[in-house]
């Protein structure tokens, strides 16, 4: 299930369940994908692949918060959204306590889990651009010589270019030329900004 | 006011009346979930249903699809219900040797997790020395769970680090045994008092009111009762009191 559009992934092992989730999804415009069990979910989902995932705490073979520890061992984000039946309710304390992003229980109204679904969703897609943009940050971060990473350190604690020269013995010509690099390379638009990312970069 | 000398025979009567009850209990506990799912399929593929038919260009097939499942799984369900009924026939209540104090501390171990989701802190006050008695184990500590879920919901209001409640047991003067549930709620208002008891009284829209009536009924099928006093300064203590004489039929 190759997929760049957010999609909404549900796991139940009751395929009247799915049909209905999918039915009401379409019915709403949202790409739904059904899985009858947690392994088939496990087996054909990628980390890459964007969307939500809406759950059944309680399924033969791997139960729901099963799948939610696999998924949290291989850094997989995805928001998990728990069903849950009324007896339930010890199994969704450990869900939230293990990261789950919400619960819900059956039977529930279209809307609470629509708006669930929509919040998930949105989670989703900014958790992804904070990785991505974290990502290309760190990526540009190592590109820069070590004195380019010297300078970059000092820039970023405000240390006049004057005083830059002395400490690192450098003509304060070679500083501006190692400050325009340094802005250049993390495509810095001011100081301001690049202390930002040096905040990003922790 | 409690009849103590129960003859075994007479609460043997009692007790099958209370083991409807008690496998009700049990058996919605257990069922619940297998009906939970046709009944979210039935209200979800109605919901679609709805909001297909919104768009004036709805697909009437694909609603005409979602209508049959909506018969299919709401005969499913009826299924269910009548598998539930078939095992009730065969249920039978069963006394044995219990002791107060473990029941109650496996009671209120089962009520920890929602205690800490409602931020409430359960403490034990157990008698000591409390001799075994003859009870029907398992509707008494579905009842000891209502009456603690119950505390814990009468606590919403409370400040948070008031939220406390105090569950345990005691021996009266004259010989009863009493397992109570103490809060720091809000207290029972004296106009529902003399109600809580009924069978479907309930002062909340979400619940069926089914609890304490059930509770009472296993109460005076032991010989015992199911009441309640306020608590000073705030709250309410809720009492399983049990006769004296459940400990003496124990051989």
């Amino acid at each position: 299930m190759k997929a760049d559009v957010s999609t909404v992934y549900i796991v139940d092992d009751d395929a009247a369940v799915r049909g209905a989730l999918l039915m009401l999804l379409k019915s709403v415009g949202l790409r739904g994908i059904s899985c009858a069990s947690a392994q088939e979910f496990l087996s054909s989902y990628h980390e890459d692949q964007p969307g939500c995932l809406v759950l059944d705490v309680r399924m033969p073979g791997l139960s729901g918060l099963e799948l939610q520890q696999q998924l949290n061992l291989r850094g997989a984000t995805l928001p998990v959204l728990f069903m849950t039946g009324h007896a339930d309710v010890p199994m969704a304390v450990e869900a939230m306590q293990a990261g789950a992003f919400d619960f819900l229980q059956k039977p529930f109204r279209d809307q609470d889990l629509l708006d669930r679904i929509q919040r998930a969703l949105q989670h989703d897609t900014q958790l992804r651009a904070e990785q991505q943009q974290s990502q290309q940050l760190q990526e540009r971060y190592a590109t820069l010589t070590p004195r380019e990473v010297q300078v970059m350190k000092l820039m970023t604690e405000g240390r006049p270019n004057k005083l830059m020269a002395v400490d690192l013995d450098l003509s304060q010509r070679t500083i501006e030329i190692h400050r325009a690099h340094v802005m250049e390379k993390m495509q810095a638009r001011s100081l301001a900004q690049l202390v930002r990312m040096s905040l990003q970069l922790g | 006011m409690l009849n103590s000398n129960l003859t075994s025979a007479s609460l043997q009567t009692q007790l099958a009346q209370l083991s409807r009850d008690a496998a009700l209990c049990e058996m919605a506990g257990g069922i619940a979930h297998e009906l939970n799912q046709p009944l979210a399929a039935i209200a979800t593929y109605a919901q679609a249903c709805t909001r297909m038919l919104a768009n004036p260009q709805a697909d009437l097939q694909q609603v005409r699809l979602a209508l049959n499942e909506v018969t299919t799984q709401a005969l499913r369900a009826g299924e269910l219900i009548r598998a539930l009924r078939q095992r009730l026939g065969h249920y039978r209540a069963q006394l044995g040797p219990v002791s107060l104090n473990e029941m109650v501390t496996a009671v209120v171990h089962l009520a920890e997790g929602e205690a800490q989701r409602a931020h409430v802190q359960l403490s034990l006050e157990l008698a000591a020395d409390l001799p075994e008695l003859q009870l029907d184990l398992l509707p008494l500590q579905h009842v000891l769970l209502e009456l603690l879920r119950n505390a814990i919901e009468a606590q919403q209001d409370t400040a948070a680090d008031a939220r406390h409640i105090y569950v345990g047991t005691r021996r009266l003067p004259g010989g009863d045994f009493e397992v109570f549930v103490r809060d720091h709620g809000t207290g029972v208002p004296a106009e529902l008092s003399h109600r809580l008891l009924e069978p479907l009284f309930s002062s909340r829209a979400d619940k069926a009111g089914l609890g304490l009536a059930i509770g009472s009924s296993v109460a005076r099928a032991h010989g015992g009762s199911l009441g309640h006093r306020a608590n000073t300064p705030s709250g309410t203590e809720f009492y399983l009191r049990l006769p004296a004489g459940a400990a003496e039929t124990v051989s």
